[in-house]
């Protein structure tokens, strides 16, 4: 009686053991993809809010420059139609 | 029948001894596989629990991850607005300052370039092109064209030259004949003085004739007076017709060779429009056929007139910029050619 015992205790304690293991392994493993997903999406975040000001900066300063060569060339148009 | 109870009773204590033992190893194997199928589930459960999660952790952080991607879209849609409202500004100063459509020219570009049969044509005329760039004698032949253009343009402003003397003189001429005209006086002095000489001549005969013929010849003196009188007479009614018919005639001369002078002109002096920055042979061509041969002619034309002109000659030139053409003609009327050259140098080729 004493060995039908055993058996039945080594069977339920390796299963409970090992499926113990494998939840707190995956509950670890999803905290941690978890922070590093949010950190991730946090950093992106940061580094688009960065990069769309200095795309629209840029913008700015293309703009201005074509103003200020179509200013120039309708100047130099309005000498050479005065001459 | 001995033995066979004896057999009846072995095989009962067999079976007595027997039995228990075996109920008993069933029943652990049974016990086992059910601890087993327990286990397995279990597994199978947690299994499951897990994926779950795994799940729930994927669609939580596909929310998280919506801002960014909504940031995302909205920086690379609000930077292609503005390109685009860039382009646009650009592309309208662009017609501002240069006066033609050119999206309509990209459109009639991409159209010819498409099409095979331009595409055919455009490469065998490359070929051709090629072959006879490559060819020695059309070298030579070119050389000579432009020789001989060389040549022609001398000798055109030599007889040019020429022409403007001739017309110069006929014109000097023209003028003397209308001075000659506008003097009537003199001539009719002249012919009242010829008269008086002759009238004097006549007298002084009839004086000798008077003094070796007086008196035979008395009636003669008379007749002889009548007859110069009559001749006086004469020569003055004829001399008023002449200086007449002269004036008449002068002016006649002089309108004629005004005409002529001026269509000879007009006929012989043809300018080079080409120098004109925007005219090539083809404008040039075409100014021609419609009377604008000269810059003064060019310069006289009014905007309005060149424009039909050019919307005349086809769609190619309806766009053509104009605005200085006027300024140029007028340029290369005042001071010729070289001028001209000078004046697109300096301000069209700069």
């Amino acid at each position: 009686m004493a060995t039908k015992k055993a058996n039945k205790s080594i069977v339920e304690m390796a299963t409970s053991t090992v499926l113990g293991v494998a939840t707190k392994a995956n509950n670890i493993a999803l905290d941690t993809t978890e922070k590093a997903f949010t950190k991730s999406f946090s950093i992106a975040e940061k580094c688009i809010g960065f990069s769309s000001s200095i795309v629209k900066r840029s913008l700015q300063i293309s703009a201005s420059q074509q103003d200020l060569v179509f200013d120039v060339l309708e100047s130099v148009k309005k000498k050479i139609v005065r001459k | 029948m001995a033995t066979t109870a004896k057999a009846k009773k072995v095989t009962k204590k067999v079976t007595k001894k027997v039995t228990p033992k075996v109920s008993n190893k069933t029943s652990t194997v049974s016990k086992v596989n059910k601890g087993l199928v327990n286990a397995s589930m279990e597994a199978i459960n947690t299994t499951v629990e897990n994926g779950e999660k795994w799940q729930k952790l994927a669609s939580k952080l596909m929310k998280k991850s919506e801002p960014v991607r909504t940031k995302q879209m909205n920086m690379v849609f609000e930077t292609a607005t503005a390109v685009k409202s860039q382009v646009n500004s650009g592309a309208e100063r662009m017609m501002d300052l240069v006066g033609y459509d050119a999206s309509v020219i990209d459109k009639a570009m991409n159209f010819a370039k498409k099409n095979p049969v331009s595409k055919k044509v455009m490469d065998v005329a490359g070929d051709i092109a090629d072959k006879v760039q490559k060819n020695p004698m059309v070298k030579k032949v070119e050389k000579t064209t432009e020789d001989i253009k060389k040549m022609s343009v001398a000798k055109f402003n030599d007889v040019k030259e020429d022409v403007l003397e001739q017309a110069q003189k006929i014109l000097h001429k023209g003028e003397e004949l209308v001075e000659e005209a506008k003097t009537p006086k003199k001539t009719t002095k002249q012919v009242k003085a010829k008269g008086a000489a002759k009238v004097k001549t006549a007298k002084k005969t009839t004086a000798k004739k008077a003094t070796t013929v007086r008196k035979t010849t008395a009636k003669k003196v008379a007749a002889v007076k009548a007859t110069a009188e009559a001749t006086v007479k004469e020569i003055k009614n004829e001399g008023t017709e002449k200086v007449a018919d002269v004036i008449i005639a002068g002016k006649q001369k002089i309108a004629a060779v005004k005409k002529e002078t001026i269509k000879a002109i007009k006929d012989t002096a043809q300018d080079d429009l080409k120098i004109i920055h925007g005219i090539g042979p083809k404008l040039e061509g075409v100014f021609n056929k419609n009377g604008i041969k000269t810059y003064a002619d060019l310069a006289k034309v009014e905007s309005t007139k060149i424009e039909e002109i050019l919307a005349e000659a086809g769609p190619i030139f309806k766009n053509t910029n104009t605005t200085d053409w006027k300024k140029q003609a007028e340029v290369g009327a005042e001071g010729g050619a070289d001028a001209l050259k000078t004046w697109v140098a300096r301000y069209r080729t700069a």
